[in-house]
């Protein structure tokens, strides 16, 4: 079953001669257990789709559900299901760590001794443990990410939005953080992620769609990908040397699939 | 990294909106009572009841002309200046704004509403804080409040209400502005509407003018309220003029308010 089904989603902000296009007839749909890499340059209307999936944002057209739940229609049931880090890390610095996994617990509907366990479980299996009592603000930018990650998974989400979660992060945290993406993707959970580095959707995507010009320009499996650049009738290893950036160029160049 | 959990069965249901309420104020208040921010207002609130007795307090026609204390007298205008604390209200969202905190809590099973309540009354209860503080000094400086205890509990009642209202507008100012600086300045706004008030003396001897503004301005009528409860007693009417005053103001900054959210949450943030 789909976990995110995407159909004909546009997005326009402003009027008249002012109006500007972010998403155009967007469709795509993600199953339990994928990781979906939603490709693009800046602007290219990936953050503006992950803002429509997580209820941030009411799409013009189109219709998407999550969980088979519609995103518009029943938006708080849609956020019991999903977790998210946005772009910019989006935690309160002023508390610790264990403080605010603490409390999203809590509001998730845990009871306390509940919430405190599942904090433990989170610090434990993020390595959270030599920061969890500091202050967030005055962690580096590889544990904040980290601690956005924890959060976004303090409820078990069914669904997890990772919008360009490894920008600024040092190799040594970015590897660390593939891992555990991996390893959310092998327990079930649906993953759904947006970035710029065309290295890690190689590395972590089941399948990936390039948006250019507001709409998906093609979608499919790197591999598939590659090997449609590499003309689909060639032997598989006419692809061996292409990665997802010789793709990435060619759609951007043609504005047409490979 | 170390394993994780197996994953539980149950999903948890989100808590009833007053439990989002109280996890929330608790979440802010710990943030607002490290704000210097704050602290400096009270600060400057117990220096105002000190400037004005020094200043007027030791002129003998002053003291006559409001009953012999004048702490008494003054106790009401310091409690308003501690009002501004009501800000916090604001500031609280615009940092969520900014440090996209706020966007989170939207991704959550969180009602919005939640959000809105919980920051507007870490306002109020700064502003009940504040004033419980000065009224105390006040005691402590050599006011006698004539309805006693009892008393300025409805003095700090009237505060909190009033800190209500003020929390509203600086919600109304930090939402749409979305600017530390300019939510932190839009208390200035409302010292005017202070001033042009029996702040300083009877309103009897208020030039006209000015008379005229504060029998408009709802900050005459908390004032005059207070000043009844401190300084002559139970007094019904000025009491209900004061607690109708700060209802209407709470009620139409709130109302601003929710107007300003509902819009913003619909734009997106």
């Amino acid at each position: 079953m789909e976990r995110i089904c995407v159909e004909g989603i546009s997005k326009h902000f402003g009027r008249g001669s002012k109006r500007v296009d972010a998403l155009r007839d967007v469709s795509f749909a993600v199953g339990a257990g994928e990781i979906f890499g939603l490709l693009g340059s800046n602007s290219a209307g990936k953050s503006t789709m992950v803002s429509i999936l997580a209820t941030l944002m009411q799409p013009s057209a189109g219709s998407a559900s999550v969980a088979g739940i519609d995103v518009v229609a029943h938006p708080a049931r849609v956020r019991r299901s999903i977790g998210v880090v946005l772009q910019a890390s989006s935690v309160d610095g002023s508390q610790t760590g264990r403080r605010l996994l603490g409390l999203h617990a809590r509001l998730h509907g845990y009871a306390r001794p509940a919430a405190r366990r599942r904090v433990d479980e989170l610090v434990a299996m993020l390595d959270l443990g030599a920061f969890a009592e500091r202050r967030i603000d005055r962690l580096s930018g590889g544990v904040r990410r980290r601690i956005d990650l924890a959060l976004a998974l303090v409820h078990r989400p069914t669904v997890l939005y990772l919008d360009e979660p490894t920008g600024g992060l040092d190799p040594t945290s970015r590897l660390a953080l593939w891992d555990e993406i991996r390893a959310l993707r092998d327990e079930g959970t649906t993953i759904l992620l947006t970035t710029q580095q065309l290295d890690e959707a190689e590395r972590l995507a089941d399948r990936v769609a390039f948006l250019g010009g507001a709409s998906i320009v093609t979608q499919g499996s790197p591999a598939a990908l590659k090997r449609a650049l590499a003309r689909s009738d060639a032997p598989s290893d006419a692809s061996d040397g292409l990665t997802l950036e010789d793709v990435y160029l060619a759609v951007t160049t043609t504005g047409a699939p490979p | 990294m170390s394993r994780r959990a197996p994953r539980d069965a149950s999903t948890p249901q989100p808590p009833r909106w007053p439990v989002q309420v109280a996890l929330l104020v608790g979440r802010s208040s710990a943030g607002a009572g490290r704000n210097p921010v704050l602290a400096l207002n009270l600060v400057l609130a117990v220096f105002f009841l000190l400037v004005y007795d020094g200043s007027l307090g030791g002129a003998k026609a002053v003291v006559d002309l409001v009953g012999g204390n004048f702490y008494n007298f003054i106790l009401p205008a310091a409690v308003l200046a501690a009002a501004v604390a009501g800000g916090a209200a604001g500031l609280i969202l615009v940092n969520d704004i900014q440090r996209t905190y706020l966007q989170r809590q939207l991704t959550m099973p969180v009602h919005r509403s939640a959000i809105m309540v919980s920051a507007v009354t870490v306002g109020a209860l700064q502003v009940a804080l504040q004033a419980i503080v000065v009224l105390g000094f006040g005691v402590l400086l050599g006011a006698e409040p004539r309805t006693g205890v009892a008393g300025l509990a409805v003095v700090v009642v009237i505060a909190l209400i009033w800190g209500l209202g003020f929390a509203g507008y600086s919600v109304m100012v930090g939402v749409l502005t979305r600017d530390v600086q300019l939510t932190s300045a839009a208390g200035l706004l409302f010292v005017p509407l202070i001033f042009m008030s029996p702040l300083l003396v009877p309103a009897s001897e208020l030039k006209p003018w000015v008379r005229f503004a504060s029998s408009v301005n709802p900050a005459s009528y908390v004032v005059e309220g207070m000043r009844a409860l401190i300084i002559r007693g139970w007094e019904v009417e000025p009491i209900v003029k004061a607690l109708a005053a700060s209802i209407g103001f709470a009620a139409v900054m709130l109302s601003g308010a929710i107007l300003v959210a509902r819009w913003s949450f619909r734009r997106g943030f």
